[in-house]
């Protein structure tokens, strides 16, 4: 069931460098495994780059700032780096001084995702149920789903009441799994056992007394109408109700850090607070007890402790669910649900089709980001692909169930995979647009403009008399178009070469397809291309780009768009993740970061 | 209420001149003054003959539509429908057909047109397209105070689709409060007339109220911690578990729910849609019977709805799609045709309730049939094709009016005025004061 070894096929990439063979073996060198399982082995080996990492004291900047001010209530006293942070203009680094108090932009106060959601309740109730996707959207923040200031609405308060009756329902037909007695014997002390612990776990802290009291008081009500199974049953209902459960309630210890006279007051968050931005962002669910019990010893009050926590959770199997809705959402392909195709055009395009398009991206992420080497560079140009069952055609291939190499000059990385070229397309035909924009903005953090007021937007009409490319020459032609869609279509033009559910294709009808071009406006990447394979491969190389990553990884961890006053913690991230490339200590970077051991709040009582 | 929710809400761009200047506050602390002295007595002018509650029932279709064939042709009080508008013809007579009204000012982005349709104010294009308004729905309901046991319903037809995550939104309770709209039949029916009786509705109504008053002194406590802009976001929780309380402790109406048939559908896939049509319509038809509620949304799809409508032929695009090509002007009759026909199916449904007191549901009813694109394709959101229904205690009906180019915010006005609301403008008051002329009784 192992991996196959990549062949080893070498194009000739000339003047860019990096031969598959290099790129490929990275993957390979991290002795494959099944996707469903992990090894002692693979644990032990990224144990050990993590605990390097942490030795090595990688992280520069703010850091050595930050340590200092890590024990709650210390005042951050003025230290800093003022390292020259090179190029990278068009990414909107700034220059910036790390010299001074500790600066964060403000959190406000946010409430679960769908997905924190249905995680959360799964680790506290071991439910099957996923009922968050009946809730009212979820607000985004910098891309990535939030909830940050948003204001829950009438429907979103009863669905949530709903949600918690049918998830009590469910718990308590398996009540002998969840409480600490035989339930035919259940009473009022095997009762408050269980939902003291329950409460514990879902609320990221010790219950209260008089929150027990109340507990129990419900819990006598429900038993006295019909017996312990409803007693347990109100209890559940009530604490998955709860604020301390749905929001993400964010304490501050100590005294504020000194801040500069008319700035935002700015503390440590205390260890269980920690504990929940740790679980949100690395498991999008709640802490387990093994980080609530560290909380509690002051383990989060330090760096060095709070990487020592995410290097654990990154490995668990709930890791996976973090590093995935990540990709989910940086790349859009949660929208793979909503895609629809054009079946006279695309008639293979199925249920089962999108559905392995996903699991095949999300496999290969979870693979290289907490198996593999866990960098950018092979995220970006492995020729890896599962193809499924359901994918077999699309690939022209026999299926198969585990990654598996595919022709290098063909497939190059996410960017290449059918799910992401799928959803960046039109219902009857690829995008150019639509894949350039969103290199653009999600891969190179480009900041694009609206298009004009009047503008029309309507893909040109289906000729099979031009290509795609050809009709979109009306860009170039209008000067209006051209200031923007000269950095966006070109882009887009290099994946001409799939179409729009990703199959490769070389000709359109009967016309053969050209996706050179030329990258224009990129901090350290531009000049001409040959195609998708070359621009990923530069890709790979561009600082810009690792930048770019950084800033998505923090806004995700953040789950809000970086201020000026992340400047400091922003540059910090980016430096450690300049120097490797390594996905897992960029992780670890961000959660050792100002931004995420701070809070900075905004007319606080 | 609103507004201390006003001040409390970060605003971030100029768009606030468009909330509502008369809000409940000064309706109630007027006094004397102008306000209110002129509310009541019009309110009693206007009350039925059969002493039954004014409806609203506000239906929103997207994409525009083909102005040839939907713009009646003849005068006034003359007029013949073309195609799309042909299958409302038997309600011709009931019926209100406005051309010339325009989204002012025009907004900016292709799909930015639908948070002003109903509150006349531009969509802040820096938060996600959210209106820093309140939509006249809402409006109308704090208002008006109806204490039914749903304050106002909203109810969607597969409302999923869309190419753009930020453009879903299109119902408002006050400045970036969307109003979500509830996507499943089978929920609605449980939420509208689940319990059976009122001895279960009451039993589960007081589990659920000693279940609320602990979240709600959870909700209070927390707030002591927080800074204001966060209290707020706790205060709208806690004001949404007051209102949920009053209708769980209000009993079951003691009415039916319509057949929801015998076979649970997939209310998420299009497939499904001309079914989650009929329940979703028949429902808040029943809700609207019962007096569940007095005013109500039905969503006929998601901004830039990317239905699909295999049974009326082989289209190959969806409905965003077609509207952007202009070689499926065809296929766009057909939809709106398909519409019309549904629009005439919730007619007679309503026109097949009989009052207590004499006539129908449908004499109490006004509905406003509303889309924010006139040609989908230019995305252009001027010359709307708007339709009043009903409402003929207030509205002269059975005419067709082109207004040349007024701002839609008149027409707000008018129906703000038919449903018993005082004010001299709603929304952006530089689109002027005044309901629109010519249409009441």
């Amino acid at each position: 069931m192992g991996l196959r070894i990549p062949s080893l096929i070498v194009p000739d990439l000339g003047t860019w460098g990096h031969s598959y063979v290099e790129l490929n073996m990275r993957v390979v060198a991290g002795s494959p495994q099944p996707l469903s399982r992990r090894s002692s082995t693979a644990r032990d080996r990224v144990g050990a780059l993590l605990t390097g990492l942490l030795l090595a004291g990688v992280l520069a900047g703010c850091d050595a700032q930050t340590n200092g001010a890590g024990s709650a209530g210390a005042s951050a006293g003025g230290s800093a780096t003022t390292g020259v942070v090179p190029g990278a203009g068009g990414s909107g680094t700034e220059m910036t001084s790390c010299t001074g108090a500790v600066s964060v932009a403000p959190s406000p106060l946010r409430r679960f995702t769908h997905a924190e959601y249905d995680h959360a309740v799964r680790a506290l109730l071991g439910t099957q149920l996923e009922l968050a996707r009946d809730f009212p959207l979820d607000l985004p923040a910098a891309g990535f789903a939030s909830n940050r200031s948003d204001p829950l609405s009438l429907l979103g308060v009863e669905k949530l009441l709903l949600a918690a009756e049918a998830l009590a329902a469910d718990a308590v037909t398996r009540l002998e799994s969840l409480v600490p007695c035989a339930p035919a014997q259940g009473d009022a002390a095997c009762a408050r056992q269980f939902f003291s612990e329950l409460s514990r776990q879902a609320y990221r802290r010790r219950p209260s007394a008089s929150e027990l009291e109340e507990l129990a008081q419900l819990y006598a009500w429900g038993e006295s109408n019909e017996g312990f199974s409803l007693g347990i049953q109100v209890v559940i209902e009530r604490i998955l109700q709860s604020p301390h459960f749905i929001y993400h309630l964010e304490r501050t210890s100590g005294t504020p850090v000194a801040a500069q006279a008319g700035a935002d007051a700015v503390a440590p968050l205390t260890g269980p607070s920690i504990a929940d931005r740790l679980a949100a962002f690395i498991w999008h669910s709640i802490p387990d007890a093994t980080l609530l019990d560290a909380a509690e010893r002051g383990e989060l009050d330090t760096p060095a402790g709070i990487a020592a926590q995410a290097e654990r959770m990154l490995l668990e199997p709930k890791g996976r669910d973090g590093v995935v809705e990540f990709f989910n959402q940086w790349l859009d392909i949660e929208k793979l649900s909503i895609t629809e195709k054009n079946a006279a055009v695309y008639p293979t395009y199925s249920d089962a089709v999108r559905s392995a398009m996903w699991n095949e991206t999300t496999s290969f992420v979870d693979f290289v980001v907490r198996e593999g080497d866990a960098r950018l560079e092979t995220l970006l140009t492995s020729n890896l692909a599962l193809p499924s069952a359901p994918l077999a055609a699309l690939y022209g291939l026999p299926p198969a169930e585990t990654l598996t190499p595919m022709d290098p000059l063909v497939r190059s990385g996410l960017l290449t995979h059918p799910s992401v070229l799928a959803v960046h397309a039109h219902a009857d035909q690829s995008s150019p647009v639509k894949r350039g924009a969103f290199i653009r903005e999600r891969v190179m953090c480009t900041p694009l403009p609206d298009p004009p007021p009047a503008v029309n937007d309507t893909p040109p009409m289906i000729n099979p008399n031009a290509t795609t490319r050809e009709r979109f020459h009306q860009h170039r032609a209008d000067p209006a178009c051209a200031s923007c869609h000269s950095l966006i279509d070109p882009v887009g033009f290099a994946f001409e070469g799939y179409d729009g559910m990703g199959v490769h294709r070389m000709l359109e009808g009967n016309l053969p397809i050209d996706t050179t071009g030329e990258l224009l406006g990129s901090d350290d990447i531009d000049g001409p291309f040959a195609g998708a394979v070359e621009l990923t491969q530069r890709f790979a190389r561009s600082q810009q780009v690792r930048d770019c990553m950084a800033t998505q990884w923090l806004r995700y961890a953040m789950r809000r768009e970086e201020g000026e006053a992340d400047a400091c913690s922003q540059q910090t991230v980016r430096a450690a993740f300049r120097e490797t490339g390594d996905l897992r200590k960029l992780v670890l970077a961000i959660v050792q970061s100002d931004a995420f051991r701070f809070k900075s709040s905004k007319g606080a009582p | 209420m609103s507004s201390k929710q006003q001040k409390t809400r970060p605003v971030r761009n100029a768009c606030r001149i468009g909330t509502p200047r008369i809000g409940r506050r000064e309706l109630l602390t007027a006094g004397a003054g102008a306000a209110l002295t002129p509310f009541l007595p019009i309110l009693n002018s206007r009350a039925q003959a059969n002493g039954a509650p004014k409806r609203f029932l506000f239906c929103f279709l997207d994409n525009g539509t083909i102005h040839s064939e939907w713009k009646p042709q003849g005068t006034e009080t003359n007029f013949t429908f073309k195609r799309i508008l042909a299958p409302l013809e038997a309600h011709k007579q009931d019926l209100l057909v406005l051309s010339g009204l325009d989204l002012v000012p025009e907004p900016a982005p292709p799909h930015s047109g639908h948070p002003q349709l109903l509150s006349n104010v531009a969509a802040d294009l820096t938060r996600f397209r959210l209106s820093p308004g309140i939509t006249l729905d809402q409006f109308i309901a704090n208002q008006r105070k109806d204490m039914t046991r749903f304050g106002t319903l909203e109810l969607g037809i597969v409302p999923f689709g869309g190419d753009d995550f930020y453009t879903r939104e299109l119902l408002f309770r006050g400045p970036y409060e969307p109003v979500p709209c509830e996507p499943s039949p089978y929920a609605a029916f449980d939420r509208i007339f689940g319990a059976r009786d009122d001895a279960t509705a009451l039993r589960l109504g007081t589990k659920r109220k000693s279940i609320f008053n602990g979240v709600s002194k959870d909700l209070a406590q927390l707030r002591a911690e927080l800074g204001v802009e966060d209290q707020a976001l706790l205060d709208r929780h806690a004001e949404s578990l007051v209102e949920l309380e009053r209708r769980f402790t209000q009993g079951q109406a003691a009415c039916a729910g319509p057949n929801m048939g015998t076979e649970q559908l997939d209310f998420r896939s299009m497939a499904n849609y001309q079914e989650m049509a009929e329940l979703q319509t028949d429902l808040m038809v029943a809700a609207l019977a019962c007096d569940a509620t007095r005013i109500g949304s039905l969503v006929w799809s998601g901004p830039t709805s990317t239905q699909t409508f295999p049974w009326l032929g082989d289209f190959g695009n969806n409905h965003h799609l077609l509207s952007h090509d202009p070689g499926a002007t065809e296929q766009l009759i057909k939809i709106g045709i398909w519409y019309s026909e549904q629009h005439a199916r919730l007619i007679d449904k309503l026109k097949a309730v009989p009052e207590p007191g004499g006539g129908t549901l449908f004499d109490s009813t006004l509905i406003l049939f509303a889309n924010p694109l006139s040609d989908g394709n230019a995305h252009r959101k001027v010359d709307l094709p708007l339709i009043l229904a009903g409402g003929k205690w207030h509205f002269r009906t059975g005419r067709y009016l082109n207004f040349g180019s007024t701002p839609h915010g008149h027409l707000l006005v008018s129906i703000a005025h038919a449903m018993g609301v005082e004010v001299d403008a709603f929304g952006n008051p530089e689109t002027g004061t005044g309901p629109l002329s010519g249409l009441e009784v």
